[in-house]
């Protein structure tokens, strides 16, 4: 598009051509703000002859008294000056926003004329990631696109972030998108399927890259959009597009970003009432005076986050490189949990033989090492113990300076906490958890990526790309012996506990690109793609750890040489996972224009993955009409446009998914071959093949630009119906196997989806609002024929302790959807007063018996909001999400332990009324607690609305600073500052972890944060 | 043009070639894809019969699990506990649990789940694979397995899926006389194809089963012969009120076997821990489980020398060095109450026991009591039985012990809290006496053969309700909503969300045919008659 614009220009400029005597012409070019622009080209027009400007955006060429220079520098209007004899020409150029959106890049990094697209796709740029920083750039993200719901993991620094498009699609298969740098598919987001509570998260794909490195994240949200990468498509994709070196002389951008993050929202536990006995950890005994709460606060430290990164950038017509560097250094709000992280990156690009190839290679080295990241749930949970500690007993006996005490038989430090014989799991200090419990991961990373271009003419191009991305990841863990035998084993205790694990993985992606660019005809243009690709995966992962009960020879010494092999047939415990896969597809896309006015779009792949037999065909059409080519402009409607697509598009079998005779796995300790749980479906001797799982979407969409451009709509509304849903279900009794994998059922996702945005400008004060918002509807519409059951057993509460989930067959036009949870309930008589036992007590029904809820939001809406005013910028974006209900496990067990302050006040009125009669407090909320396990679950219930400001960015732009500080910013920042409205007693989207099955379950997960902090930025 | 044309159409060409190269040369990469490579495919165990052998170990270890934790919600806060052996210290969920009768889903699970998971499962792809057929005897140790596992499961919560198993995606349950007739049935097919190996190729269990064998008997057809007569003369006793015809031809079927039943030479019949026997983690690392009431109180009554083998002297000030445990289903408020109570004696390779050989003379005993032939009389068996267990334990003074005709249970003395002191469960005494009543000498036969017993709660809670004895204590707290009545003794495991989940109806089914239905705890199993 660009090259055709110069042609016209210098068309122009040749009839304007006229031969005179030259002039040396000197002058600076700048932006609308002042600011030097360096590299712009200038050119004197007609003749070859050409200069681009430095650093101080100043310029000097041979031009003739007579002749025209033509200024143009990507995304600005390109202008054109009549020398006329004059020695200095001062020119500013005016960036071009039409420009600068005529072109998106799509699936595999094709870039297409944005009017083209008959789907829905949304661009956050750099400068709206980097505004407040995260240390997970993906949590940036969160309220700025429309239909997209992203849920912070609760592991502190480096954790991993859920991340859903247009709602849940897959039910066993994560659902999450795929990630695609710079065309290449890198991975799936993070939203692994299986968790437990003690899991430990491991971060994503994504979240180690250097934000400052991306130039701007493209989302496409729908099938169509991400139709050609076929099989991963279904969830759609978050395109990354990296930085490279620029035109023009050596630059060097600096960033630096400091922020505090602290925990609010931490749970009030009562302080009126103390233990039953000293030794008891409850606090259901006699009134205390002595009662204080402050050591919840206390424990938490200021998390900090220093996040620097400098890049240097440069270089001419021929070869442009980028260099970069970035450190980030944080540290959690637990003690002893922090992250450390070098990014570097290399990139280099240059034209060859006279511009007709293009060469571009990247090295991308990531060193990451992340310590402790704390764990919710009940196991190794510091935070389990620490909301439980009685309020009466003096939390600073068992500090951070007395967590341990000196064994002098030993020599060495005990744990020093009174609880440890908790009654049901284990209960450690919480400082002991801290700095006794050690997890240690690292990751080094290197991507490498590789890139030719072949012009074969004027409108066909061929295009070699290839990505080696390279894992080689560690996982340590050691606990000191000390550690609570029910955790580490009596052997661990003792002597403590080892373990290792190593992975190396890797992902080889290759594709050639043919692509076409050509007018066709005067009424016809043609964009076309034809290719093929190749994705190879190796992963292989080692572990060793030892036993607990052999535990180490000499104890706290961490090494495999220290395991304690004398004792004990299994003196430790190991395994290899190794794995490979190969997926091969071709593929093409074309879109054919006419009249620039309807596009009609259309994708094809074919696609061979090594899960399954068979190859996949996955189709996407579409069509875009610009409306206002036809009606013409009116001052009312700059631009309008409708478009309409359909895609089907799969999702990948899981490796082995489809084997009825796995491989044998010995287990380490027994030495027995370990039981297959998964099997597919099977009924007797019947056995169905297992097929992808396939959606079919349907979207339409209409953009809009009225009052000169002021206002821009875009809506979309798409329908979603994922067939041969890939379900792992309970299997029956009886039935042969513990688990079923089947084809089992029909998921339709359905929405609208809208973004709003208006550029007001009154004078030197300038304000862009931005609306984003999102309803979508989550339907079971139908369950297998194969296995008739009424419900298929997604996740019982074994794996929750609070809820099951199931999935329900469509009864009388009544639909089900994904994530319906299932607990126990009050019981109560037909008259509305509740069933009671001999005591006066609620009886609670049977455990996952009756629905109590779905945690996916109903309605989301993003509003953001930047201003200008000379120098000074203010933005802030608030965030809400409507519906959805989440569940405290951590609030049954305060109830449980008396900790509550219901329970006190219960106790100061004497009791619980139930059905009129005083019942004692104790005893009631033992039972509706459920012991803290298996509670009565709407007790426990909220609703997950809730309206924040999730970032709030003040900045000052310096002028210009003695010509070597150049755009110097200086910004104040805040993060999840605070809840306009909330209904839960904790953040509702702080989700244990990132697996569909436990969201929307608070069990002692981090409290959630508000962070503050500034950040310098700054050009040399 | 004719020149760009041409360019355009070779780079054309070019790029399907490397299409094609892509898509067709890399075929022989796609070896060993969607499996993990580190693992043992099915076709490289071909040899020696690994490929049906290698199924054994997790059958046989999985009869009780030999995970710590497994065992204790399969195994250890249930049976273990309800059959009076040991108890718990612990007062789980505020001491609403199991043991106060509130059941707690996610242990009951896995008292199906270890067995269905373990041994069923597995069992099925034997079938599908058809190693019944092409390995005989090899099927005959997975039946073996199959009817321990499940006879186990179906004792506690009474219909369980067996003889349709994997017969289709929706089986229904056996009723509890259908699941007996066809364990007596799978027991009869494993002992013949087990005798006709042997006594064609008497070798082939030591290269074909020997290094699979996780047991004590080590890898001998002829012992685990013994072991499957020894189980199917139990299942014939537990049946002989409800259908005593049916048991007399199985226990006389099982006696006249030419290979007999387990016997002190044989040992007890064990499988060796791994790791550590749970028990010792449970008591030792989790300070979870402790010696039972009833077990202490019974065998210091009779002064039995077999009782320090059992228990440790407690720690507690109070019962500073006696052998005291705790009752099961009383008032706990925290741990530490009982915690010093006494220990049980478990080293971490004591092998887990899953039949003690002395209970095929208690059984035999019983038999000749009912009149069956059983190769000699009650009183003769009744005697080896106890020599038998005396000398499993390591005992000594069994011929003393024998005489004993005045001993009696003890009293039961709680020294923190005085409610739950209880008289003597009993007065029936050691001594053989010919002249007593059935009932009484039911009771001694019984008695002994739960001391002999110990620890394995799973029969002796199953004995407990179909004979009555040896007498336990009812628990003082009941938590059970009204479904077992104050005073009322467990009856059986209602059944859980892993029945009721994914199978309701089903469940609903089996429940309404067998137990009226209701799902409830104190609802008798078809054999429980009084």
């Amino acid at each position: 598009m660009k090259r055709l614009y110069m042609f016209f220009s210098l068309l122009l400029c040749c009839i304007l051509h006229a031969s005179a005597q030259d002039v040396m012409v000197n002058g600076t070019v700048s932006d609308e703000q002042s600011q030097p622009l360096p590299g712009v080209s200038v050119k004197v027009a007609g003749t070859t002859r050409a200069a681009t400007t430095n650093a101080a955006g100043k310029f000097s060429i041979l031009a003739p008294a007579n002749s025209s220079l033509v200024f143009s520098y990507l995304s600005y209007k390109s202008q054109t000056v009549s020398v006329n004899g004059k020695a200095n020409i001062d020119i500013s150029l005016q960036s071009d926003e039409k420009l600068l959106e005529t072109v998106t890049v799509t699936a595999l990094g094709i870039e297409r004329k944005t009017t083209s697209l008959t789907y829905a796709t949304q661009n956050v740029s750099s400068e709206e990631l980097n505004r407040v920083k995260d240390n997970n750039f993906i949590n940036s993200l969160a309220g700025k696109s429309a239909g997209v719901v992203i849920t912070k993991g609760t592991s502190g620094p480096g954790s991993s972030s859920k991340i859903i498009i247009r709602g849940q699609k897959s039910i066993s298969v994560s659902s999450a998108p795929i990630y695609v740098i710079d065309g290449i598919p890198i991975g799936q987001a993070a939203g692994a399927v299986t968790s437990n509570f003690s899991d430990t998260d491991n971060g994503d794909a994504l979240s180690n890259l250097n934000p400052e490195d991306i130039e701007s994240v493209q989302l496409l949200k729908g099938a169509a959009a991400a139709a050609l990468y076929g099989s991963s498509a279904a969830n759609g994709a978050v395109l990354i597009t990296t930085k490279k070196g620029r035109i023009g002389e050596a630059k060097v951008d600096f960033s630096s970003s400091t922020m505090l993050e602290k925990p609010f929202d931490l749970p009030e536990t009562q302080t009126r009432y103390g233990r039953t006995a000293t030794t008891a950890n409850d606090m259901w005994g006699a009134k205390s005076s002595t009662g204080t709460n402050d050591f919840i606060k206390d424990f938490f430290e200021t998390g900090k986050s220093f996040i620097n990164s400098v890049s240097f950038t440069g270089g001419n017509q021929q070869a442009q490189f980028y260099l970069s560097y970035a450190n980030t250094k944080a540290t959690g709000i637990v003690p002893n949990n922090s992250l450390l992280k070098h990014n570097f990156t290399l990139r280099g690009s240059g034209k060859f033989f006279k511009d007709r190839l293009t060469l571009d290679g990247s090295i991308n080295y990531i060193n990451q090492k992340m310590d402790n990241p704390p764990k919710a749930g009940f196991y190794y949970s510091p935070i389990f113990s620490l909301y439980l500690f009685p309020t009466d007993d003096n939390f600073g006996n068992y500090d951070k300076d007395h967590f341990e005490v000196w064994n002098p038989t030993r020599g060495l430090n005990d744990q020093n906490w009174p609880y440890i014989r908790n009654e049901a799991s284990t209960n450690q200090n919480p400082y002991w958890i801290a700095n006794r419990n050690l997890n240690e991961n690292f990751n080094g990373r290197t991507i490498s990526s590789f890139k030719a271009k072949v012009d074969i003419n004027s409108w066909l191009n061929v295009l070699v790309r290839t990505t080696l991305d390279i894992n080689d990841r560690k996982f340590e863990s050691k606990n000191y012996a000390g550690t609570d035998a029910v955790d580490a084993g009596s052997g661990g205790a003792l002597s403590g506990t080892y373990s290792i694990r190593t992975n190396y993985e890797t992902n080889l992606y290759s594709d050639v690109l043919l692509n076409a660019n050509k007018q066709l005809s005067k009424d016809f243009s043609l964009t076309a793609t034809l290719g093929a690709s190749d994705n190879r995966n190796y992963f292989n992962e080692i572990s060793t750890a030892s036993s607990p009960t052999s535990g180490l020879l000499f104890p706290n010494v961490f090494s495999i040489n220290n395991f304690n092999v004398a004792t004990g047939a299994a003196p430790f415990i190991f395994y290899q996972h190794t794995y490979k896969g190969i997926n091969q597809a071709i593929f093409g896309t074309a879109s054919l224009g006419y009249k620039e006015t309807l596009f009609l779009d259309a994708t094809a792949r074919r696609e061979w993955t090594y899960t399954t037999e068979e190859a996949y065909n996955y189709p996407s059409v579409g069509v875009s009409y610009i409306l206002t080519n036809t009606t013409g402009t009116s001052d009312l409607f700059s631009f309008a446009k409708l478009r309409g697509s359909y895609a089907e598009v799969g999702t990948p079998l899981q490796r082995g998914a489809n084997n009825s005779t796995p491989p044998k796995i010995v287990e380490s300790g027994t030495g027995s071959t370990k039981p297959v749980t998964n099997l597919p479906y099977f009924s007797g001797d019947f056995r169905p093949i297992l097929k992808p799982e396939r959606t079919k979407s349907v979207e339409l969409g209409a953009q809009i630009r009225m009052f000169k451009d002021k206002l821009s709509i875009d809506l979309t509304v798409y329908n979603a119906d994922t067939k041969n849903q890939v379900i792992t279900i309970k299997a029956p009794a009886g039935a042969g196997a513990d688990n079923f994998i089947l084809n089992g059922g029909e998921i339709r996702n359905r929405g609208f989806e809208g973004v709003i945005n208006y550029n007001m400008d009154f004078g030197d004060l300038k304000w862009q609002p931005g609306l984003n918002f999102s309803h979508n509807q989550n339907q079971v519409r139908a369950l297998s024929p194969l296995y008739t059951a009424d419900r298929y057993v997604i996740s019982s509460s074994d794996g929750s302790r609070l809820v099951a989930s199931f999935l329900t067959r469509p009864i009388d036009g009544k639909y089900g959807s994904f994530g319906d949870y299932y607990g126990r309930t009050i019981l109560t008589n037909a008259d509305g007063s509740i069933q009671t036992d001999a005591d006066g007590i609620p009886i609670l029904s049977e455990q996952d018996a009756t629905y109590v809820g779905n945690p996916n939001p109903k309605f989301l809406a993003g509003f953001n909001n930047n201003f200008k005013y000379k120098q000074y910028t203010l933005s802030f974006l608030i965030d809400s999400r409507f519906g959805g209900k989440v569940y405290s496990q951590t609030q049954a067990w305060l109830d449980f332990k008396g900790a509550s302050q219901r329970s006190a006040d219960a106790r100061d009125a004497g009791g619980v009324m139930v059905n009129g009669k005083m019942v004692d407090a104790q005893t009631y909320y033992a039972r509706i607690s459920g012991g803290g396990n298996y509670a009565a679950v709407p007790e426990y219930t909220y609703s997950a609305t809730n309206i924040r400001l999730r970032e709030l960015a003040l900045g000052y732009t310096f002028p210009v600073i003695g010509n070597v500080f150049k755009n110097l910013n200086i910004s104040l920042t805040g993060r999840n500052l605070f809840f306009f409205h909330k209904d839960a007693p904790f953040d509702p989207e702080a989700s244990i972890s990132a697996a569909s099955n436990t969201q929307g379950i608070d069990a002692f997960g981090l409290p959630a944060t508000r962070s503050y902090g500034f950040s310098v930025r700054s050009s040399f | 043009m004719k020149k760009f044309s041409n360019k355009a159409g070779i780079s054309i060409a070019l790029t399907i070639m490397i299409v094609l190269g892509f898509t067709t040369s890399c075929r022989k990469d796609m070896e060993g894809l969607n499996r993990d490579l580190a693992d043992i495919p099915q076709d490289m165990l071909a040899i020696d019969g690994n490929e049906a052998s290698v199924m054994l170990p997790g059958m046989m270890t999985n009869i009780i699990s030999p995970t710590d934790w497994v065992y204790q919600l399969q195994q250890n806060l249930g049976a273990d506990m309800y059959g009076g052996y040991l108890a718990t210290p612990t007062p789980y969920l505020g001491n609403v649990n199991n043991l106060t009768y509130s059941f707690v889903d996610g242990w009951v699970n896995y008292i199906w789940d270890t067995p269905q998971t373990n041994i069923l499962n597995t069992w099925l792809q034997w079938k599908l694979l058809k190693f019944d057929t092409k390995y005989p005897d090899l099927y005959g140790i997975a039946l073996i397995c199959k009817v321990w596992g499940s006879s186990r499961a179906a004792d506690q919560f009474g219909p369980i899926p067996y003889s349709k198993f994997g017969s289709s995606s929706d089986v229904s349950f056996d009723t509890v006389q259908e699941a007996y007739n066809a364990f007596f049935a799978d027991l009869d097919l494993a002992i013949a194809a087990l005798s006709k190996f042997e006594d064609a190729t008497p070798e082939a269990d030591l290269l074909r089963f020997k290094k699979v064998d996780k047991s004590t008997l080590g890898g001998d057809y002829t012992k685990w012969i013994r072991a499957a007569n020894t189980l199917k003369l139990r299942l014939a006793i537990r049946i002989s009120r409800i259908d005593p015809a049916k048991a007399k031809t199985m226990a006389e079927s099982a006696v006249s076997n030419k290979f007999g039943l387990l016997g002190t030479a044989d040992g007890n019949f064990s499988m060796i821990p791994a790791n550590a026997h749970p028990l010792s983690t449970i008591s030792d690392s989790w300070d979870d489980v402790r010696l039972g009431a009833p077990t202490s109180s019974i065998l210091s009554g009779y002064k039995d020398p077999r009782l320090p083998f059992y228990g440790r002297p407690a720690t507690d000030a109070a019962i500073s060095g006696q052998i005291i445990g705790i009752r099961t289903g009383i008032k706990i408020d925290v741990k530490e109450t009982y915690l010093n109570f006494s220990k049980i004696v478990i080293a971490n390779n004591t092998p887990i026991k899953v039949m003690d050989a002395a209970e095929s003379y208690f059984l035999k005993a019983e038999g000749a009591l009912r009149g069956w032939n059983m190769g000699g009389t009650a009183q003769s068996f009744y005697e080896a039985g106890v020599k038998a267990s005396f000398t499993a334990v390591g005992a000594s003074g069994a011929d003393a012990y024998l005489a004993d005709a005045t001993s009696t249970p003890a009293a039961y003395v709680d020294v923190k809290n005085h409610a739950n002191d209880a008289a003597p469960l009993s007065t029936i005494t050691i001594k053989w006496n010919e002249g007593d009543t059935f009932d009484k000498r039911l009771e001694r036969i019984i008695t002994q053969k739960w001391i002999a017993m110990y620890p394995e709660g799973c029969e002796a809670w199953a004995e407990y309700r179909r004979t009555g004895y040896p007498k336990l204590y009812p628990v003082t707290v009941n938590n059970s909503q009204g479904g077992i009545p104050v005073g009322g003794y467990i009856k059986r495991f209602p059944y859980t969300t892993t029945f009721t989940n994914a199978s309701k109806a089903q469940t609903d089914a089996a429940v309404a045919k067998e137990f009226g239905g209701v799902n409830s705890p104190y609802k008798a199993l078809w054999w429980d008659i009084d």
